[in-house]
Formats: C-alpha cells, sequence, structure tokens
C-alpha cells in the first residue's frame, strides 16, 4: 500500500436519501491501469468527483497523491487530469488555442503553454488540425484533444470516464494504446471508468465492479474468476465418437482426463465431456483422447472473461449483499 | 490572481470576437450622447447648465438593461457547452472563476464609461461644473454596474439556458430598481425602512448628488458580494449535480 497513489477509505456519499456510495476501500497502486466498471448509477461518477474534490464525501476520506482531495481539491486538481465522456471546448477556437487556454489555466507560463500545447497536438495526431476550429472536429478528434488537455500538466494520475463513447473503433483503439502507451512511458496512474468490458479488459491490469454504491469486487481477471468460477478459469467441452470401442461409454478416457494435472472437475454424458480446469490444457486433453484411441469430434475451450465475471455479478449470479 | 486575469482576459476576447463589446459601446454612446445632449427635454441645452446630471440619469437606466445581456452568457454558455467542466477540473477555484468573469464584464463598463469622458470636458468647456458631482457619479455607475453584473452572473450560474438567464437577471434588477422602491410605501417602520435599503436607485442618487456615505458604500459592496457568493454557491452545487 506504500506506493498506493489513490486511496479511497470507507467512503460514503449520500444525496437525501439515495446513498451513492456505500463505505468504499479502494486502493490504486502507481503506474497502474484500474478499471471502474458498472452500470448507470452505481457510483462511479460520483466516486470520480469525489477525487477531483468537486464533491465532498459525507464520510470516510478519499486521497490522490497523499493529498487529501476533500480539504485541498486545488493541490489534487494540478496532479489529476480527467477526461469526461463528452469533453466540451470552445468551438469557435482552434484546438490550440483551446489546449493553450488550459494550458495557461494549469498555470504554465505563456511561452511554455504554446510549446507544450503544440508538443501535445503532435503527440495525439492532431498536429495538422490544430487551426482548425474544435467546432468542427470529430467526436474521436475532440476526445484525443481532450487527451492533450489531460496531459498538458503532467499529471500524475489520470481519470478517464467513458472515453471512447461515439468514437469509432479504429479510433478507440488508438486511443486506448496512448492510454497504454503513457501508463508504461511515464508511469501514470489510470482510472478507466467504462461500461465496454472489452476496453477494460483489453488495457487495464484491475478493475474494480461497483453495484449500488458498493464495490462488490476488485482484482485482475484471474483473481475474479478464481473467486467466482471456483472449479476453474477454463471450460473444455469435448466431445468423441466411441461407438467403435469395446467400451463404448468412454470409461476409459474419463480415468486418464481424471490424472492430468490441472482438471478441477469433469461432468460426463455418455460422449460428452465438460471438463473444468485451470489451466489452457487443451492440448493434453487432445492428446488423452489420441492415446485412449477415440475418434476427437470437437473440442470446444471457453475462458471465462470479463463479461463472464460481470454477467455473474448482474444476472444475480453472485449476492449484492 | 493570475488565473483570475487568464479567465478575464478570456471573456475579454469573447466579448469583442463575438462583436458584443461594439455593440455595447456604439449604442451606449448612441443613446446616452442623445439624450445628454440633442433630447430637447431636459437636455444639457434644455436645462442650461454646466452638468452631468442628465448624462447620469440615462446611463443609469441605459446599464440596467445592457448588463443582463452582457451576462447572460457568463455561467450558461459553460454549462450548455460543456467547457465548465474543462474549467473546473483545472487547478482553480469556483471562487476564481467567479470572480475572473465579473472582472470582465466590469472592465468593458469601465472601458464603455471611460468613452463618455469627453461629455465631461465638453460641458467643462462651456461652463462651470460640478467636478465632485461629476467623479461621484462615474463612482455611483461603477458601483450600480458592478452589483448589477454580480446578479446577472448569478443568474447565469442557476441555468444552461441563456434567455432564461437574461429574464431572470432583468427579474431581479426590476426589483432593486423599481420594486423595492415601491413596495417599502407599502410597509411602515422597520419593514418599510428595511425594504427601502434595498432599493438602488436610492443610494445611487445619493452618491451621484456627491454625497459618498458609507451607508451606500456598504449597501454597494453587500449586493457585489452576495451575486457573487450566491453564483460561487451556485457553481458548488452544480458540480454536485
Amino acid at each position: 500500500m506504500e506506493n498506493a497513489v489513490i486511496q479511497l477509505k470507507n467512503v460514503s456519499k449520500k444525496y437525501g436519501d439515495f446513498m451513492a456510495v456505500n463505505q468504499l476501500n479502494l486502493s490504486i497502486q502507481q503506474g497502474e491501469i484500474f478499471g471502474l466498471l458498472g452500470p448507470n448509477g452505481a457510483g462511479k461518477s460520483t466516486t470520480i468527483l469525489m477525487l477531483m474534490g468537486l464533491t465532498e464525501p459525507c464520510d470516510g476520506s478519499v486521497e490522490v497523491c497523499g493529498i487529501n482531495s476533500t480539504t485541498h481539491p486545488i493541490e489534487v486538481k494540478r496532479k489529476v487530469g480527467y477526461l469526461p465522456e463528452d469533453v466540451g471546448f470552445y468551438d469557435d477556437w482552434s484546438g490550440l488555442d483551446n489546449l493553450i487556454y488550459t494550458a495557461r489555466l494549469n498555470g504554465l507560463e505563456p511561452k511554455e503553454a504554446k510549446a507544450r500545447a503544440a508538443e501535445l497536438m503532435e503527440r495525439v495526431g492532431l498536429a495538422d488540425q490544430k487551426d482548425k476550429k474544435t467546432g468542427k472536429y470529430s467526436k474521436g478528434m475532440r476526445q484525443r484533444l481532450g487527451l492533450a488537455d489531460v496531459l498538458i500538466k503532467n499529471p500524475d494520475v489520470i481519470i478517464l470516464d467513458e472515453p471512447t463513447t461515439g468514437i469509432d473503433p479504429k479510433g478507440v483503439q488508438e486511443l486506448l494504446n496512448l492510454i497504454v502507451e503513457l501508463r508504461d512511458e511515464h508511469q501514470m496512474t489510470v482510472l478507466f471508468s467504462s461500461h465496454n468490458l472489452h476496453q477494460v479488459q483489453q488495457v487495464c491490469d484491475r478493475v474494480g465492479i461497483f453495484v449500488d454504491g458498493k464495490l462488490l469486487a476488485e482484482g485482475n481477471i484471474e483473481e475474479l474468476s478464481k473467486q467466482l468460477f471456483t472449479h476453474g478459469k477454463y471450460l473444455i467441452e469435448l466431445g468423441i465418437d466411441a461407438s467403435f470401442k469395446n467400451i463404448p461409454d468412454a470409461q476409459v478416457l474419463e480415468n486418464m482426463l481424471t490424472s492430468l494435472e490441472g482438471i478441477q472437475s469433469i461432468k460426463k454424458e455418455d460422449e460428452y465431456f465438460e471438463i473444468e480446469c485451470l489451466a489452457d490444457i487443451s492440448s493434453g486433453i487432445a492428446k488423452a483422447v489420441m492415446d485412449a484411441d477415440y475418434k476427437l469430434r470437437y473440442l470446444n475451450k471457453k475462458e471465462y472473461g470479463l463479461d463472464a465475471i460481470y454477467n455473474r455479478y448482474f444476472e444475480g449470479g453472485v449476492s449484492h449483499a | 490572481m493570475k488565473q483570475i486575469w487568464i479567465i478575464t482576459k478570456k471573456e475579454l476576447k469573447g466579448y469583442f470576437d463575438s462583436l458584443m463589446a461594439y455593440i455595447l459601446i456604439v449604442v451606449f454612446l448612441g443613446l446616452s450622447g442623445f439624450f445628454t445632449w440633442l433630447y430637447g427635454n431636459n437636455d444639457v441645452f434644455f436645462i442650461n447648465r454646466a452638468t452631468m446630471q442628465p448624462f447620469f440619469s440615462i446611463a443609469y437606466w441605459t446599464l440596467f438593461i445592457f448588463i443582463p445581456a452582457l451576462t447572460m452568457k457568463q455561467i450558461a454558455e459553460e454549462y450548455k457547452t460543456g467547457t465548465i467542466e474543462l474549467i473546473l477540473t483545472k487547478p482553480i477555484s469556483d471562487w476564481q472563476v467567479v470572480t475572473g468573469k465579473f472582472l470582465a464584464t466590469f472592465l468593458l463598463i469601465a472601458v464603455t464609461l471611460a468613452l463618455t469622458l469627453p461629455y465631461y470636458f465638453s460641458i467643462a468647456s462651456i461652463g462651470p461644473i460640478d467636478h465632485g458631482s461629476v467623479l461621484t457619479g462615474y463612482l455611483g455607475l461603477l458601483l450600480m454596474s458592478a452589483a448589477y453584473i454580480s446578479l446577472g452572473i448569478f443568474a447565469s450560474s442557476i441555468t444552461s439556458n441563456q434567455i432564461v438567464a437574461f429574464l431572470l437577471a432583468l427579474i431581479i434588477g426590476v426589483f432593486f430598481q423599481i420594486l423595492f422602491g415601491i413596495i417599502a410605501g407599502a410597509f411602515p417602520g422597520i419593514v418599510g425602512d428595511v425594504i427601502s435599503y434595498l432599493d438602488m436607485q436610492y443610494h445611487y442618487h445619493s452618491i451621484i448628488r456627491g454625497v459618498i456615505d458609507s451607508k451606500n458604500i456598504i449597501y454597494f459592496a453587500s449586493v457585489i458580494a452576495a451575486g457573487l457568493m450566491a453564483s460561487e454557491l451556485s457553481l458548488v452545487k452544480r458540480n454536485i449535480n
């Protein structure tokens, strides 16, 4: 915990009778990309607002880079860059002018602000469009400019709230690559709030699942899989043809499979096997089928990813209590 | 302070880029010039005295109408375009944002009023003029403008619709400009005195007569501070929502 850049301890936030965030404990380390997952109204945006010092928790403490966000919001805003879902810019100004203005608000001197803004327009791939008015920018270009705005202060922490909404697939991939590059280059800590499981799984080191103001689970995909799918991360479906064998119920094969390392459970129904295992041992299973002299009809491997984990939480597979 | 000035410069640039500043200056100078020199009834030649009183009377009413038009977009536009998030997530306080915007409009009004100084020199050249009352007259206009600017920014901070912000600022202004004076008459005793104290015309006319009373200064300072603080509070509430 000594390198925790974001630290929330027993944080609660109520709006009237509505509990937006309930006893939240969260710690995010330096250089980590952390994904915040959850449906609308789960408390993700309120958590972000509290991190930025834009709203105060009713209970608990919020610290970013060791600074209390509630009592020292300005200091926190010096260290945190925030990119919302739909970033607003002054439409009748050029992208470069918008960036110079925000650089100045971030405390950069005029000369430095101009140089840094030009450098970042290049970095996010908008050098050719820097003099174009932002009112004429596409959604993807606006988000890129938003990322440049986030980076202009050299932040220690970047908070991205649904940053890829409305961007085309190519633009999304470029934005995600850029985020990972920035983390790798500058060891920035990134908090990535999104509905898109695939994107979160693609870039995040760990994820937290929010429901009804509570953080139900946190960890990397493997840890969460282990918590939820206690019989293994992989499910392998095997179909064989045993009709020509003397022992047509394939009992021999079941015995052979049981002896394989990593097997957690085997369900057998005639010539169909459902095997749960900790690692991908599909090649070992195929070899066992051949060694036992059965014909392989099909071998289908399914890995429990973030979508399976998420569905377990949101489709009643896991108690919210 | 640096951040306030950055916002002030940006807002001033916005006024001039959108031609708003030019329109204000031209229309204000035209109207005030006409009523000061040419109207034929209560102008300088009609009164036949070297005085700036006709100018101060017309300027008071003209600014009352113009200021809501200047302040209506100050914060409402930022809400509408989403740029409020861009600003408030920077290392600046809500107070700095509100103050920066207030100063921009105040400077624009100050520049506009400075452009009427030739009226003063012209009138002074045709007869003996009470320089003290001219000075306090300008001071009264600046204080009254500052008060309406802070109220206008407040109106702009509670809506994302500029027209609503304009009308709201005008309605609040009507209370200070006209209604408090009328309502006060209906209430005898201390209630009437309190409502009467809120009447801006009373304080303005006290100042332009050449009397700088601490009571009047405290009144204007209070209205300005109340408007700015209410705007800041409104921004904080908006953040939460």
